[in-house]
């Protein structure tokens, strides 16, 4: 079921990089990353979609192994109804045809029952470079005020969740270790939203959270936002080092986008694990058609980072380096990829490619 | 404190339709707005933690049975 593609795309860029006299080994830290070529600082497809055909999404909604997309809902019975997704030479067309998500319409991994792993499919551990190459109408949706046609609120979205928090039995797999009974901690890496930041023909959305507490009954105070079910810490600069990037632009100049159908972009996302090859400094940074993406209106690097270490308690984390260092937090932190978009909106996504450096992060099944 | 001008008040009614309308179903209530860190004022930048905190808290809330 699972498609050959990655397995194709990683040996003709191994043979590229080999032919060029490229290392054959390479830091688990890019010394200089180029979003063009990530072979070049020894990353390799670890997971790849192109969409031609069906073959790699889950259209039976059967929750089995070996798919790349899954379009069964996390947190509600149903999935996605087989018919919003279109797959072809052109990639994949996805039209939902309702938002329940929100945003979350394909996802790399399904929840299933039963004792052990509570989800099958992919997850991402330990560091990545995700791209996606996509289009859409822009001023559509932003006629629409972000409404879907189902009168719901979505936009096209390529982010990432812990698979932790996604599954049903959350209070157990992201219980934040010395916390009461059912106190989580759990990443979401938003690398790309088209919502409303208002200024949408030049700016996205793209932030990193640090979530954590008890659904229901979180007491927290100095996050980003404090409950009641969750408390989270937005790269906002805010708080502490937390730095501005949750808006990003396409470059230091902040060009106008052209967001139609017709006009593919490809948006790059680096997450680099903090460990013992660069002094514990884990960061998140995006790319936007081969340029680093900005922020601060085009005035900072799109660069978030963090320091790995010992966690605080939950009171502390505000103000503290370890702020989402839960990212890289092994053995059981991983992230779900996931694709969505409004109801009526026609999300098209021309590939999704997920590249890892051999020995520098895991991918899960 | 002073009124909002109109372009304020349009600015502020686009964002907030995070706020209004796109919590999800099992998160009926209206969202405590007063747990955001006071010091962003920033109407988007509200919208925005608001629809990702209600997409959070709300999700967690009504899990699969």
């Amino acid at each position: 079921m699972k498609s050959a593609l990655a397995g194709i795309a990683l040996s003709a860029i191994a043979s590229s990089a080999m032919a060029c006299g490229v290392p054959a080994t390479f830091p688990c830290q890019p010394v200089s990353f180029d979003p063009t070529d990530p072979a070049a600082s020894g990353y390799r497809i670890v997971f790849a979609d192109d969409f031609l055909n069906s073959s790699t999404i889950d259209m039976a909604d059967s929750g089995a192994a070996g798919f790349h997309w899954y379009r069964r809902w996390w947190f509600q019975a149903g999935a996605q109804p087989a018919g919003d997704i279109v797959t072809g030479a052109g990639g994949l067309v996805l039209t939902p045809s309702l938002n329940a998500g929100p945003n979350l319409a394909l996802t790399t991994a399904v929840r299933i029952g039963g004792a052990g792993q509570h989800w099958a499919g992919t997850t991402f551990g330990g560091g990545y470079y995700a791209e996606v190459s996509m289009s859409f109408d822009g001023p559509a949706i932003v006629a629409a005020n972000f409404l879907g046609s189902d009168g719901q609120p979505g936009w096209p979205a390529f982010w990432a969740e812990s698979i932790n928090f996604l599954v049903p039995e959350r209070a157990v797999d992201a219980q934040w270790p010395g916390q009461v009974a059912g106190y989580t901690h759990f990443i979401e890496d938003d690398m790309f939203e088209y919502d409303n930041t208002g200024d949408v023909t030049h700016k996205w959305g793209s932030g990193i959270w640090d979530w954590s507490g008890i659904s229901g009954a979180s007491s927290c105070s100095g996050y980003t936002t404090n409950g009641p079910n969750h408390c989270g810490i937005l790269n906002l600069n805010n708080i502490g080092t937390n730095q501005n990037t949750a808006f990003l632009c396409a470059s230091a100049s902040c060009p106008t986008i052209t967001w139609n159908v017709s006009t593919f972009h490809t948006l790059g996302h680096l997450w680099v694990a903090g460990d013992a090859n660069n002094a514990q400094t884990g960061f998140i940074q995006t790319f936007f058609d081969g340029n680093e993406a900005r922020a601060n209106n085009g005035a900072l690097s799109s660069k978030t980072t963090w320091v790995n270490g010992t966690m605080p308690a939950p009171a502390s984390l505000p103000n503290s380096p370890r702020v989402w260092s839960i990212h890289d937090t092994p053995p059981g932190e991983k992230v779900a990829v996931i694709l969505g978009a409004g109801a009526g909106q026609a999300f098209h996504i021309k590939f999704v490619r997920i590249w890892q450096i051999p020995g520098c992060g895991q991918v899960y099944h | 404190m002073r009124e909002l001008t109109e372009e304020e008040v349009d600015m502020v009614s686009g964002a907030r339709w995070h706020h209004y309308q796109a919590r999800p179903v099992a998160a009926q209530a209206a969202y405590p707005t007063q747990r955001i860190d006071p010091s962003i004022t920033d109407p988007y930048v509200i919208a925005y933690i608001e629809f990702h905190a209600l997409r959070t808290d709300g999700l967690s809330s009504s899990l699969v049975a």
